[in-house]
């Protein structure tokens, strides 16, 4: 699904989503389709579930996003060092 | 402040301040090699610091995989006399396999001019009057 569609099926709420088809551009990560996991009442509880996931899978690429958000803006950054151990 | 080292690497330990909340955090990486700070979601939550609707957020790619991280300015952050006000962290899920619960990168080393005496295992501000 698109950003778009997302906030239409899952309005005013937050899910976790995973990157279905990404790309970088600009030092930004360009998200054209997502697969919404699971949908959480507060950000903490979507925070707690991106960790589970997280662990589980860390080459995948997770979101957790609030649906009423104005733009699906999201920062990209390499980093070496302890960040990259698993 | 004294630095204890784990699993061969320097920890410490941090208050963290927001909104009149405050938590002392310990098992924090000193880390010159990474560029932000960061902290475990659940010691935010602590304080009520939690990523919010219009937050930004970013994807850091490193070796073994993608992490998620969410930008947030904490009140205060302070180790000692190592002390910032309105600084810029990050929530995450801080998970590299072993137990800790934040890094202090080169953003928060640089701004306080900390000064990482390992003949001695001490982190203290070299600014002067301290």
């Amino acid at each position: 699904m698109n950003w778009k569609s997302i906030q239409k099926h899952y309005p005013s709420q937050w899910v976790l989503a995973e990157a279905v088809e990404a790309r970088s551009e600009g030092g930004k990560r360009i998200l054209s389709q997502l697969a919404v996991l699971d949908t959480y009442p507060d950000s903490l509880s979507a925070m707690r579930s991106y960790k589970m996931f997280h662990k589980k899978c860390p080459g995948r690429e997770f979101y957790v996003l609030h649906t009423d958000r104005r733009e699906l803006s999201v920062e990209e950054r390499r980093w070496v060092g302890i960040r990259g151990i698993r | 402040m004294k630095i204890c080292v784990h699993d061969g690497l320097p920890f410490t330990k941090v208050l963290l301040k927001h909104r009149g909340r405050s938590v002392e955090v310990d098992r924090i990486l000193i880390d010159s090699g990474s560029a932000g700070t960061v902290f475990d979601v659940d010691e935010l939550a602590k304080i009520d610091l939690l990523p919010e609707l219009n937050d930004v957020i970013c994807t850091v790619f490193g070796i073994g995989g993608t992490e998620f991280v969410v930008e947030k300015n904490i009140d205060q952050i302070s180790l000692m006399s190592l002390e910032l006000k309105n600084f810029p962290i990050e929530i995450g899920s801080v998970d590299y396999g072993f137990e800790m619960k934040g890094i202090l990168g080169f953003n928060f080393l640089v701004r306080t001019k900390a000064v990482i005496d390992l003949g001695q295992l001490r982190i203290y501000s070299g600014k002067a009057g301290d």
